[in-house]
């Protein structure tokens, strides 16, 4: 007689395959949570600064996003973990990307042209941005990239073996490899090597001041000039952008802007008027402002790059609004790169591409008028 | 961010449906009543699983992974659940009105029509027609909005095929038998289809964003909803009626519908050939469908007949006259002024301007733009500054006028330009400019030209795009690239480009060089990266020397960008060795019938929505694999045998572009012709064919699958055109005639109709299987011929786990 209770039909098998399927399917999302939560080859390399307990679990009180993480968690920008109650960065002597760069490539115009910077990045970004060049290591965390060892030391070691008169901190976002960034910078300092600091600007006022203590240089991303732009392409908010802007000028930190224009996005002018006259009326007209060209790039690869007209257009505004040092860049050919004495418009500095041509400046003046050109020149 | 307004949306659309259908007859009050219920409580419990979890991990400090994720899903579902008790709450404000009167539903028994045989025959085959026109064009037109990867395809088909199945199974359980309603529906509901198709796009995208896998997903199934489950719905009501009305077998009424669908795939092939706009098209037939309803059950005894029939010819006169293709594509590309758009035999160009700048889109895909020193240098110098003293040089694909002026810096006599659209190098330049005399512009398929000439040259310079699809993954394989090797002089130079120069290269992008590398270095001595704005990969059987700036400087060639001004020799070598040092020699190499470099192509792309990858399997394996379990044990011979069917179309249409080439336009034809043996396998009552048990067709069925596989590498190599769309034409016929006999078995030996539409829906289910399954997993991963041999093992499934018992 058949026994009806462990009798399976071909029907049932099917479908506890089926069943068995979707299992197995769970294995991969299994595997790399596995990935993420444990401790592998110290990952929790340095305990995370500016921390702060809550009763919601431990705030990271680095960038605006201030994540609260329970145990195990990670926080938006991929590379903060708590991990015994504490915050840990996962991000610490691992670059994942390092490479020798012209100053101009950051860009910096006015920071010791034709100097080498040392350049270095770790994985992660606190914002999203959909037009991201980097998002391979931007989107991702410390522990899934192929990385370097490279403790801080041995970074000052190296530049200074490579020539190189700086150290930046750069590709994805050095808010959130901030420790190393710190620790880098501090000891980079006492070897005589400048430290450069790339950012989206995306940060909290103190750590903010506590890093522009050990750098010489920014170059901060204005992305754009309206919070509804900003929260669509990165994810972030346009106020703490313009408040970084503020701090690292008042703090006597050597300071460049660059603004991308985006067709669609940001290329509006009107609203570019504003944020010229936004810096104009606040203190930045000696500013250098570098007029990015947008190529389709990431999640934004159908829209057409940035017309030259455009940034023509643009440059013209920034000049009329009184900003004195404008800059148009990412157009072979096409760039408006050398710069001009304020006073007499005579060219003090020429740039062909990353090279520069001539440099005629002589402690820090306008060899033909005398007047002062901001910068750090040597 | 969460999804409030799509949600809404989705919401809101899927009840308006749903209340359609209901008030239409399509089913009753009570499955309207239920779905929403189900939906509701689905979205109820999720949430409330979803809660439990965050209070869980909020109270008690639980450490549960994913939290961040479940906290998204429980809002997201809360947003569902908000919006499903609104409508559930104004429905039910006037049943509590009503709670003690009389049912609201009130069964209508509408009066039957008397419908001749060749009023039903006409019918079938304007819905075969109808039916089989959209699926080809709105296949072309969703494919270029997302993307055009394999997978999509199959998500197509799928969803085709999975609402076509919803449609036929709500078909046999409703009670609606009045045609003029039924096909009135039927005709609107493609409306809404490309209006969905349009709009859904800005509901989805941002401006210039490509949409992810998961979006893609949504968003086809959301476009294609409307329409097929109608037309399912309204085969299966037809089949119903040819049954009752005029004692047409099941399988007869499939045959005509099918022969509709073949002429469809004629008729669209021939004027989808660059003779008509895509949405000319899709208005044409829209308008030949509502007058085709309207003239046959609504107006033919009327006056009014004859003015409608002239109204409807004056718009067709309109339509064919004027270009609505314009506006339509600039619903589709709401960043560029729409200037010109052309449906060419081989996809769609439009050009765009922004802001006085113009650019090119080819397939919804940017191709090429103004001003772009970096890219155009590129392309050509890192190759070009390589030769000596380049003679002859072939261009394949990109843009001529962008490249043209770089490769005449050096003393060439000879470029030959490769393009399989013709159309493109005359859109791309205004008016009838004249290229030098050194120029040749070949219009045809760059792998046969490669393939078929004799001429050697010096350098060979691959543009086409990364290999995203199958179809360009061709010009990646190691087969081309021994083509490329014969046709090079000994000391000549190839180069192409497999994906972007990123600052980091993650795994899926190295998977992807590693397997084009490793093809390359197969037939090539020396194999170098370059890593630009692009990767490029140089090769030659002379040694190669990336010092780009020093060449530049020997050869006094004079760039804007590949110059000491931007580059660095020392740094563009130490790049290069990093690079080669983290190739994987273990990956293997793209080949034809391997085409694993598309598979990590199409992997890299969905690296950059990492949280949407698991969402997006799941989704995957709801669609595709849970019909199986509802499908009954009978027909799951239906199931698998369509799904072996519908794989073996995807393994012939790759198998004719590695053959042949680009074949767009033949893609309609090959399907017709699987349609052909479906319509004669199941419409033709012949004695012979009675006379083999079903056992004994199907078995048949998984040797030809066996034969074939074993004579797959023979068949890919014939050389000659013709003979090769003969020999995949004739080889789709077989398993088609007797997948259409099973159908026609199926349906013939069941008492009565009830049973057509689960046989129906078994068919179209299982084709979604066979499409993702074959396209998106067997291939890549197990390469085509392993595939053919699954064909075989999936019939083998259908006797295996279904039933085959009575006889004809």
């Amino acid at each position: 007689m058949k026994n009806k209770k462990y009798d399976l039909s071909k029907r049932d098998f099917l479908k506890k395959s089926l069943a068995l399927s979707a299992g197995l399917m769970c294995f991969p999302c299994r595997s790399v949570l596995s990935e993420t939560i444990t401790e592998k080859n110290g990952i929790y390399k340095r305990i995370a600064m500016f921390q702060e307990e809550t009763a919601r679990g431990i705030m990271c009180r680095i960038c605006p996003n201030e994540c609260v993480l329970k145990e195990g968690e990670l926080s938006k920008c991929n590379n903060r973990k708590v991990h015994d109650s504490k915050l840990y960065t996962m991000a610490f002597g691992n670059p994942c990307s390092v490479n020798v760069d012209p100053v101009e490539k950051k860009p910096l115009y006015h920071f010791l042209p034709g100097s080498k910077a040392y350049s270095i990045a770790t994985a992660g970004c606190n914002l999203v941005c959909l037009n991201c060049q980097n998002w391979t290591i931007s989107q991702t965390s410390p522990d899934k990239t192929r990385n370097i060892d490279l403790l801080p030391d041995q970074v000052v070691e190296e530049s200074v073996k490579n020539n190189c008169s700086s150290i930046a901190y750069t590709y994805s976002e050095p808010t959130t490899f901030y420790e190393y960034t710190f620790e880098t910078a501090t000891l980079a300092r006492s070897a005589g090597v400048k430290n450069i600091f790339k950012s989206n600007g995306y940060i909290n006022s103190d750590p903010l001041k506590k890093i522009c203590s050990v750098i010489d240089a920014a170059n901060i991303d204005l992305k754009a000039f309206s919070e509804s732009t900003y929260l669509r392409l990165t994810g972030g908010k346009l106020q703490p952008v313009l408040d970084s802007l503020k701090i690292i000028k008042d703090m006597g930190v050597w300071l460049e802007i660059t603004n991308l224009i985006i067709p669609d996005w940001t290329d509006n002018m009107d609203e570019f008027r504003g944020m010229c006259k936004w810096l104009s009326d606040n203190g930045f007209r000696n500013t250098p402002l570098h007029l990015s060209r947008f190529y389709p790039l990431h999640k934004l690869e159908q829209l057409p790059p940035t017309p030259v007209g455009i940034l023509n257009s643009a440059y013209k505004i920034a000049s009329e609004e009184g900003l004195k040092y404008v800059y148009t860049g990412n157009v072979p050919g096409n760039e408006i790169s050398d710069t001009k004495c304020p006073s007499c418009s005579s060219p003090v500095v020429t740039r062909q591409g990353f090279r520069v041509t001539t440099n005629t400046i002589s402690g820090g003046k306008c060899s033909k008028c005398g007047s002062k050109i901001d910068g750090v020149w040597s | 961010m969460y999804h409030v307004i799509s949600t809404c949306f989705t919401a809101i659309l899927l009840y308006l449906v749903s209340y359609f259908f209901y008030r239409i007859g399509y089913f009753s009050l009570q499955v309207h009543r239920k779905f929403w219920n189900l939906v509701l409580a689905i979205a109820f419990i999720l949430t409330a699983v979803a809660g439990l979890f965050v209070a869980l991990q909020m109270n008690y400090k639980w450490n549960i992974p994913f939290i961040k994720e479940i906290l998204s899903w429980h809002v997201e579902f809360g947003v569902g659940l908000a919006v499903t008790g609104m409508i559930h709450f104004f429905w039910h404000l006037n049943y509590y009105g009503k709670y003690f009167g009389k049912s609201s539903y009130i069964p209508k028994d509408p009066k039957p029509l008397n419908i001749s045989s060749a009023e039903i025959k006409t019918n079938l085959f304007v819905v075969g027609f109808v039916s089989s026109s959209i699926q080809f064009m709105m296949m072309r037109e969703i494919m270029n909005i997302t993307g055009g990867y394999e997978l999509i395809t199959g998500s197509f088909l799928g969803s085709w095929l999975i609402a076509s199945a919803i449609g036929a199974s709500l078909g046999s359980k409703s009670a609606l038998d009045d045609i003029r309603k039924i096909n009135l529906v039927f005709a609107f509901s493609l409306v809404l289809s490309v209006i969905l198709m349009l709009f859904l796009t800005r509901l989805f995208l941002s401006p210039g964003e490509t949409p992810s896998m998961l979006a893609s997903i949504i968003y086809t199934f959301l476009v294609l909803f409307p329409f097929c489950m109608v037309s399912g719905f309204t085969f299966i009501r037809l089949i119903q009626i040819a049954v009752s009305e005029n004692k047409f077998v099941p399988g007869k009424s499939f045959s005509i519908e099918t022969t509709g669908g073949i002429v469809a795939g004629i008729v669209i092939s021939l004027l989808t050939a660059g003779l008509i706009g895509t949405y000319k098209l899709l208005l044409l037939i829209i308008l030949l469908s509502v007058t085709y309803v309207l003239i046959a059950y609504y107006l033919k005894r009327s006056a009014g007949s004859t003015i409608f029939r002239f109204f409807v010819l004056l718009l067709c006169t309109l339509i064919i006259f004027l270009d609505p293709d314009i506006p339509f594509r600039q619903i589709l590309h709401p960043s560029v002024r729409v200037t010109l758009t052309n449906d060419t035999p081989y996809g769609n160009i439009t050009k765009g301007k922004y802001k006085g700048e113009e650019s090119l889109y080819y397939n919804q895909r940017l191709l090429s733009y103004n001003d772009d020193a970096t890219e155009r240098e590129e392309d050509v110098h890192y190759a070009m500054l390589q030769c000596d003293s380049p003679r002859k040089v072939i261009l394949i694909s990109g843009s001529l006028q962008s490249h043209l002026p770089e490769i005449l810096k050096y003393p060439v006599s000879k470029i030959t330009y490769i393009e399989r659209d013709p159309f493109l190098a005359r859109y791309e330049t205004p008016g009838e400019k004249k290229y030098a005399d050194s120029v040749e512009i070949v219009n045809q398929d760059a792998y046969r030209y490669i393939r078929n000439s004799d001429e050697l040259v010096d350098a060979i310079i691959l543009l086409v795009p990364p290999p995203t699809t199958l179809l360009l993954n061709r010009y990646y394989t190691s087969e081309f690239f021994q083509e490329v090797k014969k046709r090079l002089n000994p000391d000549g130079i190839f180069m192409c480009s497999p994906g972007p120069g990123d600052s980091y290269f993650n795994k899926e992008s190295l998977n992807l060089y590693s397997s084009v590398y490793n093809g390359l270095s197969a037939i090539f001595k020396n194999v170098k990266p370059v890593v630009g704005n692009k990767l490029y990969f140089i090769a030659s059987d002379k040694p190669l020397s990336l010092s780009f700036c020093q060449l530049d400087e020997k050869k006094k060639i004079k760039n804007v960008y590949v110059n000491s001004d931007y580059l660095d020799d020392e740094r563009i070598i130490i790049k290069s060795e990093e690079v080669t040092a983290l190739i994987n020699r273990e990956i293997k190499p793209n080949r034809s019938a391997y085409p694993v470099a598309c598979f990590h192509s199409q992997s890299y792309q969905f690296s950059k929505y990492l949280n949407e990858k698991i969402p997006a399997i799941v989704l995957m394996f709801i669609v595709f694999a849970l019909p199986v379990t509802t499908i009954k044990r009978k027909n799951l011979l239906m199931y698998f045998s369509a799904s072996s069917l519908a794989g073996f179309e995807i393994i012939i249409l790759i198998s004719l572009q590695l053959m042949v080439g680009n074949m767009y336009q033949l893609t309609g034809l090959i399907i017709a012709g699987l349609m052909t043996g479906l319509a004669v396998g199941s419409g033709i009552n012949s004695s012979f064919m009675n006379t083999i048990s079903l056992r004994n067709k199907v078995i048949f069925q998984i040797l030809f699958y066996i034969i074939f596989a074993f004579s797959y590498n023979r068949m890919i190599g014939i050389k000659s055109g013709f003979l090769s769309v003969a020999v995949i034409l004739l080889s789709g016929f077989l398993p088609a005639l007797i997948t259409g006999r099973i159908f026609r078995e199926l349906t013939f030996k069941t008492t009565g109709f009830t049973d057509s539409p689960s046989v129906y829906s078994a068919d179209l289910a299982g084709s979604a299987f066979g499409f993702i399954f074959i396209s998106g997993i067997a291939i890549p991963v197990f390469g085509i011929q392993v595939s053919i041999f699954f064909l075989a093992v999936l019939v083998f499934g259908g006797i295996f786990f279904g039933r085959i018992s009575s006889k004809l």
